[in-house]
């Protein structure tokens, strides 16, 4: 479910790292007080673990297919809902630099997407009243498979969401949810079953785990949690104004290529009229819609264009090459005399 | 454990001593970014902007002598997830796309096209960034760019651990195939006590690792880091680099020497 740099626009992902650096920065500030020193190498221990252990993939006997673990809710039961966050943005934040899983532009959605929404909206809403009461296997595994479900699911909507904010993909939104969705429903259901028997077998063998977290303060409170995906609505909904005012090729755009023939006037019209909209507020015009006339024109220029800087290019590079190599090879030469 | 020898192979040409890998870390991350987001604001059918944009790549590849099929392989691995989003693109977008003289294609076809070009170009400059920049140094440069110290420690701190685990979870996974006969892989029945024993393990070797942090002076934040400001060469990089990467796009330098010509 890693975004990627090229799945989002600036403004989705700027507003999104926006976002998850506010909600680091209250985990940070929340966490300073509740984690205590002892706790800090646990987190990075921690995130290892399910970075590592999300390489192992079990077997389902009977369907030759396989899942791993997720580890936010895990992370969220063992260590809390702050520390959680921090050590899931910590894993993003590697996966993103070291395996070009996600992108650096994109690391705010993929923070919101799995790390926020599992520790700030699925742990405290589901598991977290699930556990606190009382502590039995049942329990465990319904938290943990409502928690990874809903999570993913949510997850998985977001991912719809961005993409389609950043109007990269012409799928439309309908299609793109019946897509992503059941996917990640199956997925989260494995997911789900892993991290409930894990937490399982914890809870045979070392019980005080799992209530230490409970003792950490209460978390967030329904109308807080509530309060807090009012604000990313509004920050996002400021967003998809921005986008759908200057990008015409977004959602909208998407539906109306889908509805048929019968309405193409008026779609014309509006697309004629968005046209004008975006030619006057984009800052950096996509040059096809000004002049779309001369299509082919831009397109031969383009390709004459990309042959010239690319030989160019080539030719400066292997004459550094060249130069590099003579020296070194004077270097040895100097050293061997 | 690929990820592991991956990580390993990155860390090696961290460690090399060229122009690139001298500048400082805050200098390589900005570009970085600037790079990434030139590379994004490309319009759908702008492929010829994005082909003209595989001068970063390329230059610093050569710059910082980083092998080309090393970064390749792992820029690869990254595509199945767009071309899976991107697939859909050509029946969707069926506007015709006059491409040279009489060929016509379809503009869902260039748009895929344009998708798996971002791609590449935002995670291989993504890799490039590490490829020439140690995890110490990035960690640094972060802090010195004000992110809260707790992250980066974490950071560094699973970065490290990442190894260390790879190695605890292969003596785990062999235990279990020796006992588990010619099954393959691990079923899901018992991936409880597989993962539970890992974790304790972790848990435990937390702990010692923080009574030996303790030992070492640590009260909470990491004293020893380079605090290197940006040099000139630094400053002058950042504007060239970035001044170059904007007014390729903003100018749509490909198309405008194109023009030149046609």
């Amino acid at each position: 479910m890693h975004m990627a740099d090229a799945l989002v626009s600036a403004t989705v992902g700027g507003s999104m790292a926006a976002v998850s650096t506010g909600t680091l920065g209250y985990s940070l500030k929340v966490g300073a007080k509740r984690i205590e020193d002892r706790k800090i190498p646990l987190m990075g221990v921690m995130g290892a673990f399910v970075f590592s252990a999300q390489m192992i993939n079990f077997t389902i006997p009977g369907t030759g297919s396989s899942g791993h673990i997720g580890g936010g809710i895990l992370l969220a039961i063992l260590l809390g809902p702050q520390a959680a966050f921090i050590t899931i943005a910590s894993v993003l934040t590697i996966q993103a630099l070291f395996f070009g899983d996600g992108g650096l532009l994109a690391l705010g959605c993929n923070v919101f997407n799995m790390g926020f929404i599992t520790c700030y909206v699925a742990y405290p809403l589901l598991v977290k009243p699930l556990l606190q009461r009382a502590i039995s296997k049942r329990r465990i595994i319904a938290g943990s498979i409502l928690g990874a479900v809903i999570g993913l699911q949510l997850g998985a909507f977001s991912v719809v969401l961005e993409t389609q904010l950043s109007g990269i993909t012409s799928l439309p939104f309908i299609d793109f949810v019946l897509l992503m969705q059941p996917i990640h429903l199956a997925i989260g259901l494995v997911e789900g079953v892993i991290t409930a028997a894990v937490i399982c077998a914890l809870y045979d063998v070392r019980p005080e785990l799992l209530s230490t977290s409970g003792k950490e303060g209460k978390g967030l409170s329904f109308g807080k949690t509530i309060l807090v995906i009012g604000t990313v609505a509004i920050i996002i909904g400021g967003v998809v104004s921005q986008v759908a005012s200057s990008n015409p090729d977004g959602l909208e755009w998407a539906i109306t290529k889908v509805t048929g023939s019968a309405e193409l006037d008026s779609n014309e019209e509006i697309h004629d009229q968005a046209a004008k909209v975006q030619e006057t507020t984009a800052i950096l015009p996509d040059y096809n819609l000004k002049d779309s006339q001369s299509q082919g024109g831009t397109s031969i220029a383009g390709i004459v264009g990309v042959i010239i800087t690319i030989g160019v290019v080539v030719a400066t590079g292997t004459g550094m090459i060249a130069i590099r190599k003579r020296k070194r090879s004077a270097n040895v030469k100097g050293i061997n005399e | 454990m690929k990820s592991l020898q991956e990580i390993k192979a990155l860390e090696i040409l961290a460690d090399r001593d060229t122009f690139i890998h001298r500048l400082n870390p805050i200098t390589k991350i900005i570009t970085t970014m600037v790079y990434i987001i030139v590379v994004v604001s490309c319009g759908q059918l702008q492929w010829p902007l994005l082909l003209t944009l595989f001068i970063y790549p390329y230059f610093m590849m050569l710059l910082a002598e980083i092998p080309y099929r090393t970064l390749g392989k792992r820029v690869l691995r990254t595509l199945p997830f767009i071309i899976f989003l991107g697939i859909f693109q050509p029946f969707l977008n069926t506007e015709p796309y006059h491409l040279y003289g009489n060929i016509v294609v379809r503009e869902g076809v260039v748009s895929l096209l344009t998708l798996v070009l971002k791609c590449i170009l935002t995670v291989s400059a993504v890799l490039i960034l590490t490829a020439t920049t140690s995890i110490q140094d990035l960690g640094a440069g972060l802090r010195n760019m004000r992110i809260p110290d707790l992250f980066v420690t974490q950071v560094e701190l699973l970065y490290r651990y990442i190894a260390v685990f790879g190695e605890e979870i292969g003596n785990v996974f062999n235990a279990y195939h020796l006992r588990a006969g010619s099954r393959r892989g691990v079923s899901i029945q018992h991936s409880g006590t597989f993962l539970a024993s890992i974790l304790l393990r972790s848990y435990e070797r937390s702990k010692r690792i923080y009574d030996a942090m303790c030992c070492k002076g640590y009260r909470s934040r990491i004293y020893y880091q380079k605090n290197e400001a940006l040099s000139h060469t630094d400053y002058l990089y950042i504007i060239l680099v970035s001044g170059v990467m904007i007014a390729t796009r903003i100018l749509d330098l490909p198309v405008l020497i194109g023009r030149i010509f046609v």
